[in-house]
């Protein structure tokens, strides 16, 4: 465990030392926030009640998608560097491997979601601990999920890097668009509800908000949302372990 | 080529159309010319990924043998730039024409030329920053930055008569002036849309 823990403080180190892309991140959440979040919830309006509050979690949701998604980049380009060969070399088991750069994510995701969250939640007068705790649980699970179905994909960059980012792209763009961290369900197209019930951001994006306090009205089930989200991050999870264990060894990023 | 196609495909299928259930039906005839706009950008500055990775790569030192001068091979790159916004722009238009007034169609024809700069100023601005990245992903910050700015701070989503009224001067005033905005505007349907929202 100690050596696992070794491997994670490395990469979390090698991460906070280039904090330009936390602040890079705040900014950018502050001014969309400011910007598009305070306009569009004017032209919503009555429409869809305190969308400035609703807008913002799903910002958050975009932070924990896009720092899980720098995970899967980062074990690619770990590949592509030829560091992959040199961590496998350690005497670590793979599952232990996988943890590591598990734990890599999980603090990328919180150091880019905390502050922020926290700010919202302080401004808007929402700010409960058990509230702010539970949506940074949610959060975290999220990004879990997220992070599994990323190093899940990375045996795609063994054969071709090009390919992987353009799946990623596609399937960002998918999973984003068709799910609930910018509109509710309720106010989606009939065609379109059935795919967005198939995209992990919508549980991840409605559960935060049952927390925060959002009215539930305009939300999934909350039960529902947790049993998926927690579902989502042990299979993925599991999934990218049998990767890691069976198709890693010896791969080369083409 | 076809994931940019797919990702503005999905903003003007997906998204717009149910922020146009949100806000109004004539909100998605609003949007859309936004979202060509911002395909334009996102094509336009796919040149600095380019450079990126053939500085990185190293690809950049093949090119360096190659008998042409630097500011040639410069200029190569931002002229394909260029031209790969407007190609990428005008097959969006045309998707768009079936979704949106074709009246756009006939404006945009005489607003080639225009998109044509606009998308090689964009791609000569990311050459620019793709240029100066020597440190590891440090481009990428550049990027998102110019792209998140750029397009919040526009009148894509929104009119700038909406900015004037809920945020400060100088936002409204930065808007007003962003390449973007006037580009969205051109292509826009008709000038009551244009303040509509």
């Amino acid at each position: 465990m100690n050596r696992v823990l070794n491997l994670a403080a490395f990469n979390i180190r090698v991460l906070l030392s280039d904090p330009t892309w936390f602040f890079l991140s705040w900014a950018l959440f502050a001014l969309q926030l400011a910007v598009y979040g305070s306009l569009m919830s004017k032209l919503v309006g009555s429409n869809l009640p305190n969308y400035f509050f609703f807008y913002s979690i799903g910002l958050m949701i975009i932070v924990v998608f896009e720092s899980a998604e720098d995970v899967g980049r980062h074990f690619v380009e770990n590949a592509h560097e030829g560091e992959l060969p040199y961590f496998l070399t350690l005497p670590i088991s793979r599952s232990g491997f996988l943890v590591s750069q598990a734990m890599y994510g999980v603090a990328n995701t919180l150091l880019k979601v905390a502050p922020p969250l926290l700010a919202v939640l302080f401004v808007s007068g929402n700010l409960t601990v058990p509230g702010a705790l539970f949506a940074l649980l949610a959060l975290f699970l999220l990004g879990l999920g997220i992070t599994g179905i990323m190093v899940s994909l990375s045996f795609i960059a063994f054969k071709a890097v090009d390919i992987y980012l353009a799946v990623l792209a596609g399937l960002s763009a998918l999973l984003v668009r068709f799910s609930t961290v910018f509109y509710p369900l309720a106010v989606m197209p009939n065609y379109y509800s059935p795919i967005s019930v198939l995209s992990p951001l919508t549980y991840g994006a409605d559960l935060t908000r049952w927390f925060l306090g959002f009215d539930p009205k305009y939300l999934l089930n909350p039960v529902l949302a947790a049993v998926v989200v927690t579902a989502i991050a042990v299979s993925t999870l599991s999934l990218s372990a049998r990767i890691v264990d069976k198709i890693i060894e010896g791969v080369k990023v083409a | 080529m076809a994931v940019l196609i797919s990702l503005s495909l999905s903003d003007m299928l997906v998204t717009a159309l149910v922020l146009g259930r949100m806000i109004s039906p004539e909100y998605f005839s609003f949007l859309v010319p936004g979202i060509v706009t911002v395909g334009l950008f996102t094509a336009a500055t796919d040149t600095g990924r380019r450079i990126w990775l053939a500085l990185r790569e190293g690809v950049v030192q093949y090119y360096m043998t190659l008998p042409i001068r630097t500011s040639g091979l410069v200029v190569a790159y931002i002229i394909s730039g260029g031209l790969g916004g407007l190609v990428y722009s005008s097959a969006l238009l045309i998707i768009a024409s079936f979704a949106v007034h074709p009246q756009n169609i006939v404006n945009a024809i005489f607003l080639v030329p225009f998109m044509f700069v606009l998308a090689t100023g964009l791609a000569g601005l990311a050459a620019f920053f793709a240029s100066i990245s020597r440190r590891g992903e440090i481009y990428w910050v550049y990027a998102q930055a110019l792209q998140v700015s750029l397009i919040t701070i526009s009148t894509v989503f929104y009119s700038a008569k909406t900015i004037a009224q809920y945020l400060p001067g100088p936002i409204a005033t930065i808007a007003d002036y962003n390449p973007l905005s006037l580009a969205a505007t051109a292509l826009s349907e008709s000038p009551s849309l244009v303040d509509s929202y």
